[in-house]
Order: structure tokens, then sequence, then C-alpha cells
């Protein structure tokens, strides 16, 4: 066993222990917010300073007042930067209450994060996307919030002929995308789906 | 500092550390898997058996054969760990509709990483559903939404699809409260878990 103890960071030995000096709790923050994003196609919220690089938002779901429309867009929440949480989705006139709680871990808990989305053309039905190489043994995968580009009065979705997505490691450097149906093409229905690959220690 | 290195759980000294005897990374396993799901017809899938006391289940989104007016293509069901090697899904209960799959990871801890998991649901239909849960310390824990399914029907021409979207919040320490836009008489279920670090 490898007592690093003085490191503070991630594991003390491949066979030994996992610690933290000066640390009573492995998070070291949790804050919520929500987003009012009627009309917007984008938005910002201030948190609290936390370390990004510690860091996740969770997208923790959304309800909105429209009738029809707006639909299955919750949007793509990210962190982007120390003190601010972004939202993407689609222009609408309908009042959309998105929530998100970013949990900030101590240093060591958290070994990489990749975050970012993907982006489904009008007639996509698969998008790999490469990342970094993680230890898949370790790493989480949080989707995080959808955002579309077609609201369509008449569908519940609000979008054309296309299905909603999710997503599956195919290898320590490969996430794939996949809807069951991809867009028709004729409708213009695209989107973003966004991601957190979080690699712990 | 107090450096209780031998029980090899949970916070080693309120000021101290925070530490594992025997541990060489703070996940015992990483399982992700699918289910298929339909309309009134329940879908579980098998993992290999976990610890269910540590380990957190992540929706990892939804695809559903396109179906217009369906509205089980535009909702996430809802999912749970129902036990140590079982993931269920459920969506609507009434209507026609297409088999949608639904991905999840299952992100199991190694003992003294996690302080409680709890699993649970809202149902009612006020638009605003709680349910109680054991007291958490809400410093260290964070909620996620696992999900809806409701006793619609699909036929999005009669209902709206404010119903279709729902969002949770850890309101308390002991309670999660579930909000929507509207249920219309339709008892709406709302699926989360409250997940509580040392």
């Amino acid at each position: 066993m490898s007592l690093r103890l003085g490191t503070g960071i991630g594991p003390l030995g491949s066979a030994g222990m996992v610690g933290l000096w000066n640390a009573p709790s492995l998070i070291k923050s949790v804050q919520s917010g929500i987003f009012s994003t009627g009309g917007s196609y984008s938005g910002n919220v201030t948190i609290t300073a936390v370390d990004p690089t510690n860091s996740l938002v969770l997208n923790n779901g959304h309800r909105h007042d429209s009738a029809y429309g707006v639909g299955a867009d919750g949007g793509v929440l990210k962190i982007t930067s120390s003190t601010n949480v972004s939202i993407t989705k689609i222009t609408y006139t309908a009042t959309d209450l998105v929530t998100f709680i970013v949990v900030e871990f101590m240093p060591g808990v958290i070994k990489s994060i990749q975050r970012g989305h993907v982006h489904f053309g009008s007639s996509t039905s698969t998008v790999n996307l490469t990342i970094t190489a993680v230890d898949l043994s370790k790493t989480g995968l949080f989707f995080n919030g959808r955002h579309r580009f077609y609201a369509d009065n008449s569908l519940p979705g609000g979008g054309g002929a296309a299905s909603e997505s999710y997503s599956a490691f195919t290898s320590s450097t490969n996430l794939q995308w996949v809807k069951q149906s991809g867009g028709d093409g004729s409708s213009g229905e695209q989107s973003y789906e966004g991601y957190q690959i979080v690699e712990f220690f | 500092m107090s450096l209780r290195l031998g029980t090899g759980i949970g916070p080693l000294g309120s000021a101290g550390m925070v530490g594992l005897r025997g541990a060489s990374s703070l996940i015992q396993s990483m399982q992700t898997g699918t289910i298929a799901v339909g309309i009134n017809s329940p879908g579980t899938t098998t993992i290999s058996a976990v610890n269910t006391s540590v380990s957190v289940l992540i929706p990892g989104g939804w695809s559903a054969a396109y179906n217009t007016g369906n509205a089980i293509y535009a909702t996430q069901p809802r999912i749970t760990l129902t036990n140590s090697t079982t993931v269920t899904a459920a969506t609507y209960t009434n209507g026609t509709g297409v088999n949608s799959t639904n991905a999840f990871t299952v992100m199991e801890f190694r003992s003294g990483v996690v302080k409680s998991i709890q699993y649970g649901n809202t149902s009612g239909t006020s638009g605003a559903d709680t349910a109680t849960i054991t007291a958490v310390n809400t410093a260290k824990s964070y909620v996620i939404y696992l999900g809806l399914n409701s006793t619609s029907s699909n036929a999005y021409a009669q209902e709206g699809p404010q119903r279709y979207y729902a969002r949770v919040d850890l309101t308390n320490s002991t309670t999660v409260t579930a909000r929507y836009s509207e249920a219309a008489g339709q008892t709406m279920t709302i699926n989360f878990a409250v997940v509580e670090f040392f």
C-alpha cells in the first residue's frame, strides 16, 4: 500500500487506499437553480463559484405551459465557467422551467470530465463522438438535455419525424448516440444532445 | 484529525480526512445497458448484482420509433433500480404505441463513499406532488430525475403535452417535490433518486 497522504488528490496506491486529506466529505458543495426560458434560445444562471473540473451539472427535468410545440426540448445545460451555467434550447414563446443541480466534489474524486453536445442533422440516426480515452469501469455518462430545432404545433414532441435519442459507450474512446427514427429531412428536425462524461478515480 | 483508518467506511474525522482502506478507486463497478418498454408494457433488464444501498441509477436518454401523436416517444419513461440485479422502465399505461429504448448507467460506489441512496416516486394529479424521504443532509445530497409515466392515453390531440414533462426538486431534507403543468385527472407517477454522500 502506498500512503501518499500528503498529495490530497486521487487514489493512494493502486492496491491500497483512497483518501483525501483535510476533507470531512467528498462533496464540497451542492447548489440548485432554475431557468425560465420563455421565448429564449439561450440563457445563463450565475452560481456560487465552483471548480468546473470537479463539478457536474444535473438536468432535473422541466415543465412548460405550452399546449403544443416546445415539447421535449428541455434544453442543453452546461457549466461554462466557475460561476455560470448555460442553457440552449429552441426559441418558443411558451415558458419552460428547467431545474438543475451543480454538484462539486472535493479534488481527488473526479479524474476527468468531458462535456459538450452532439449534433443530429435533419436525417441523422446515429452519431459517433470520439472522446479522450476513459476507464469505462469508472466512468459515468450523464445525459444533459436536448435542444431541438423545430417546433411543431401538432406534435407532443415538438418536432417532425424524429425521435429522442439515447447513448452508450462503444469503446473507451467512442460514445455512440442513436435515434430510432432519424430526422425525416423535410421538417428540418435537428437536435443537440448534451452530455457529461465523468471519470472517477 | 481522527485517523480511523481501520474502519474502511466514511469520513475519517470531521475535520480530517476521507479515506477507504483497501480501495484503489471510489467506484466498485459501472454498468450500462438498455431497456425496451412499450405502452402498458413495462420492461426490465438484468444486470450483474450490485449493492443497491450504494448504487446510483443514471438515465442515459431514450428513443422510440416515430409514431405521430404518440406520447411515448416524447416522454422519458420512469426507471428505477428495482433490486440488486434488475432495472425497470415503465411508460404510459393506456393507449397504443411503439416500443422505446431506454439507456442507463448503474454506478456502484465502494462502501464509505455514499451515505444513503433513496429511490422513490411521487404520484398524484396536483401539479406539485411530494414524497417524504428519510432525512438527508441537503448540503451533501442531490436528487436525480428518473422519468415519469401516467394513466393518460397517448392521444396528443386530446391531451396537451404539458403532462409529458416534469421536474423534481429536493425541497428540504425530507421532501422531494415533482412539478408539472397539468394532469387533467390523470395520475402522474414521477421517479427520483436522492443520493447523499458522506
